[in-house]
């Protein structure tokens, strides 16, 4: 007994001492054998973060920087399948209405403090307080949480929000109606916990690199506006063992030109490919080509249904059908996009695509219906179609407009007038409705139909004006059905025959390149929800 | 000179104060929000946010509040950078603007006075032809053509500088925009010097002290340089700022995190805040180098009295 006692412990302080001179418990993804960099540092290029405060971002850069500073409840996968972070497990009722979280004892924040479900109440009702005025506290409203659209408008107070610490480990939330998919909107940074106490002490300054407390991979070094944002492995993180990277810079460069030029001296490790140097870059960094999954976005245009022509359905859809989308994804824009008719991509969830009638002609068949549109719109070579087509200053948005208003007057006759404006003055007359047809186009919020779809409800987006009952009711009802697909397909067939929008193309496969040296970074998330706690360096 | 000093600084005030107005008001003037984005921002949270940011109130009251503020030498919030105030923005660029700025400052001067100087000694030999084209290409080509070819040499393909960054002002990554910043001045130095230094040595004094018999290094230093430098007294002034400053195309193309930057994404984006904070930094600077201007041109030249 005393014997096989000492065998046993000699036996571990062998392989104990074998481990730490192999490193192979440095971390546990690592293949055997592989030769890592002493540095192990990636950079990356994300231009235009403007806060590192989950409580008040507003837009794609600050989310991407955010997830690695903050975790919440659930994060995705490299898929973009829902896995636990903070929550290791959860429970819903039978309706839906009532979701309860257990969460990981034992996390921490990078001070020490403990994560608890005080901190989610806490964030949460700061994401909704109008004082803290943040961008994206609407997005709790599409969750349904109980009480949010009121304390949104001032009516009462944030401590009625549906969010509860049962205890110090149990965070539960009641919703104002059933919400199948709320923990898919989870894993979206704005809902991610900030520490009560340091926000509370700090005010605003909580968030500097000097007072930053975060919960995620990476903490905080240094912010230099408009140059870099450095962040450095997190050791309190709960998964901290996981994590081989120990640096993390990312770069705020704007112009795409300037970062393939970097990407070229070697000074950052990834790079988005100007368009114009696409066929000299895929040749030339032929091992180094990464693709990107088609993102969940949907490009079209949208009619002013309240104004003249708006109105008018033979005239919208004379527009509609006269488009060339072949041609334009492919000689127009050129860097993978997809041809679409419909609003909604085809690969996000809960939407079982089917071909409208304008999808299954061809491009004959669709012109020759499009003049007949035409005609019955009351328009002809004698009185042509005028209409002003408002879009930004961006490159791609005024190449699209000039092509589509080619197409327009080749097949139809029409003459549309471009009317191109800044970007901020675009953004003042969409809001204020003062258009005939503008550009348009959605990036999902979270993979389900329905954030591209609800754009179209009376309640939603809807800068179009475009009223249909049926539609909303669609919509109303999809919400609390399991399998929503059926509604939703409806709702796609309302929209082929009313077409209050020009549906034009989604995003495609975009090749970037990446160095070889940095393994498991890949692009197959649809949501372009990137974490860096996976990839590692390798020496070179 | 003191008397000089504060009447000076008694003028600025009322300057200033035309220059907040008239930028206030341009800055309103221009289509579009800092709240005005691609994902419309609903209406409830969108009155939060202009609550929060005074922009419910009215013009007037706004500029008052402003004005209380720059008193204080609060420049208020950043309505795009919202964990920053103004005062950090501005203190944390500024020294990147600074010392790039102070750099091709100096080099501007060093290289173009040398040159100019040069030519004008052998004025119409091949130095002279040679030191004037180089000239006229660096004031010629503009510098968004320049940082980019510097960076294709020396950094794509010799790989021997960063292309781009500031790295808390680490010396090789100050080489590049330095060079880029510098070169247009450096040329125009280069030929008001020339052009000086010509008419001066033509003059009479300076023949005469030939005739005396007085070495011609003597009289270069001695008679001929500071006269020289006044017709460029007057437009080292306004350099200084435009360098600093009118960084703008080296600061974004080089990605350093300066003032420039600030200057172009500030209007584009509509933050009104960092406008009138950088456009009074601007104009504080401006004002001051041109009251120093008039000193050292006092000093230099003792026919002007202040």
């Amino acid at each position: 007994m005393k014997k096989s006692f000492y065998m046993l412990k000699i036996k571990t302080i062998l392989l104990m001492i074998i481990f730490t001179l192999t490193g192979t418990a440095y971390a546990v993804k690592v293949p055997a054998g592989v030769k890592l960099a002493k540095e192990q540092v990636f950079r990356f290029n994300m231009p235009g973060v403007t806060t590192l405060d989950p409580g008040t971002m507003d837009a794609e850069p600050s989310f991407h920087i955010a997830k690695e500073l903050y975790i919440g409840l659930v994060s995705q996968d490299a898929k973009g399948n829902i896995i636990p972070d903070l929550a290791t497990s959860w429970q819903a009722n039978s309706d839906n209405t009532v979701y309860t979280f257990n969460l990981r004892k034992g996390a921490q924040w990078s001070n020490g403090a403990p994560i608890t479900a005080h901190d989610f109440v806490y964030s949460f009702r700061r994401l909704l307080n109008p004082k803290t005025a943040s961008p994206y506290s609407w997005f709790v409203q599409i969750a349904e949480i109980k009480n949010s659209g009121k304390i949104l408008k001032g009516k009462v107070d944030p401590s009625t929000l549906g969010v509860k610490a049962l205890d110090d480990y149990t965070f539960q939330i009641t919703l104002n109606s059933s919400v199948p998919f709320l923990v898919r909107l989870l894993s979206h940074p704005v809902l991610f916990p900030v520490h009560k106490d340091t926000v509370e002490k700090l005010g605003m300054k909580w968030s500097k690199p000097e007072n930053f407390v975060g919960s995620g991979p990476f903490k905080l070094v240094s912010w230099h506006v408009n140059e870099k944002i450095v962040m450095e492995k997190n050791d309190k993180y709960w998964n901290a063992d996981e994590v081989v990277l120990e640096k993390l810079i990312a770069y705020q460069i704007t112009d795409t030109n300037t970062q393939y030029k970097r990407y070229e001296a070697g000074d950052i490790d990834q790079t988005s490919i100007p368009q114009d140097l696409k066929k000299i870059a895929l040749s030339k960094y032929k091992d180094e080509i990464a693709y990107i999954s088609p993102a969940l976005g949907s490009w079209f245009n949208g009619f002013n249904m309240l104004g003249k022509i708006g109105k008018n359905l033979y005239a919208r859809k004379a527009l509609v059908y006269a488009i060339n989308r072949d041609v334009l994804t492919k000689y127009v824009l050129g860097t993978g996009e997809i041809p679409l008719y419909s609003l909604s991509p085809p690969h996000v969830v809960g939407y079982k695509p089917y071909k409208s009638e304008l999808e299954k002609m061809t491009q004959g068949q669709r012109e020759e219906k499009a003049r007949e549109f035409y005609k019955l719109a009351g328009y002809s070579s004698d009185k042509p179609l005028e209409m002003n087509y408002t879009v930004p200053n961006f490159s791609n948005d005024k190449k699209k407009a000039l092509a589509l208003i080619g197409m327009w007057k080749k097949v139809l006759g029409a003459k549309i007038k471009l009317d191109v404006k800044e970007a901020k003055a675009f953004y003042a007359i969409k809001r204020g409705g003062d258009f005939e047809l503008i550009r348009g186009g959605w990036a999902a919020d979270y993979n389900e139909a329905s954030t591209f779809l609800g754009v179209l409800h009376s309640k939603g987006y809807n800068k179009e004006g475009y009223f249909n009952p049926e539609y909303d009711q669609l919509l109303d009802d999809a919400k609390v059905m399991a399998d929503p697909s059926e509604n939703y397909r409806k709702a796609e067939e309302i929209l082929a025959r009313d077409y209050p929008i020009i549906p034009l193309y989604r995003d495609g496969s975009t090749p970037l390149l990446l160095k070889k040296y940095v393994i498991g970074k890949v692009f197959t998330n649809t949501e372009a929800n990137y974490y860096h706690r996976d990839i590692y360096i390798l020496a070179h | 000179m003191i008397y000089y000093i504060v009447r000076r600084v008694l003028i600025a005030i009322p300057t200033l104060l035309v220059i907040a107005a008239i930028s206030f008001l341009l800055m309103h003037i221009a289509p579009g929000g800092p709240f005005d984005v691609d994902k419309q921002i609903p209406e409830d949270v969108l009155s939060a946010l202009n609550a929060k940011y005074h922009l419910d109130k009215s013009l007037l009251e706004q500029f008052w509040i402003f004005v209380c503020n720059f008193a204080k030498g609060d420049f208020g919030l950043s309505y795009v950078y919202k964990d920053f105030t103004v005062t950090e923005l501005v203190k944390q660029s500024w020294p990147v603007s600074f010392e790039l700025g102070i750099w091709a400052y100096l080099s501007a001067i060093l290289m173009g006075v040398t040159m100019g100087v040069l030519a004008a000694l052998k004025q119409n030999s091949r130095l002279d032809y040679f030191v004037m084209t180089l000239a006229m290409t660096g004031i010629v080509v503009p510098n968004f053509v320049v940082a980019p070819l510097l960076v294709m040499v020396f950094s794509v393909m010799l790989d021997l500088l960063p292309a781009g960054g500031w790295n808390e002002g680490q010396w090789e990554y100050l080489i590049l925009p330095v060079i880029a910043l510098s070169l247009g001045s450096m040329a125009t130095i280069a030929r008001i010097m020339r052009a000086s230094m010509i008419e001066i040595l033509n003059s009479q004094y300076i023949r005469s002290a030939n005739s005396r018999g007085l070495g011609k290094f003597y009289i270069i230093i001695r008679h001929a340089l500071r006269p020289a430098f006044i017709p460029l007294i007057g437009y080292l002034g306004p350099l200084f700022v435009y360098i600093i400053t009118g960084s703008i195309i080296i600061d974004v193309f080089f990605t350093t995190g300066g003032l420039g930057q600030h200057f172009v994404y500030g209007a584009l984006n509509r933050d009104y805040g960092l406008i009138m904070g950088i456009t009074m930094l601007i104009a504080v600077l401006t004002i001051t180098f041109n009251a120093m201007v008039d000193i050292v041109y006092a000093l230099i030249d003792p026919r002007i009295r202040l």
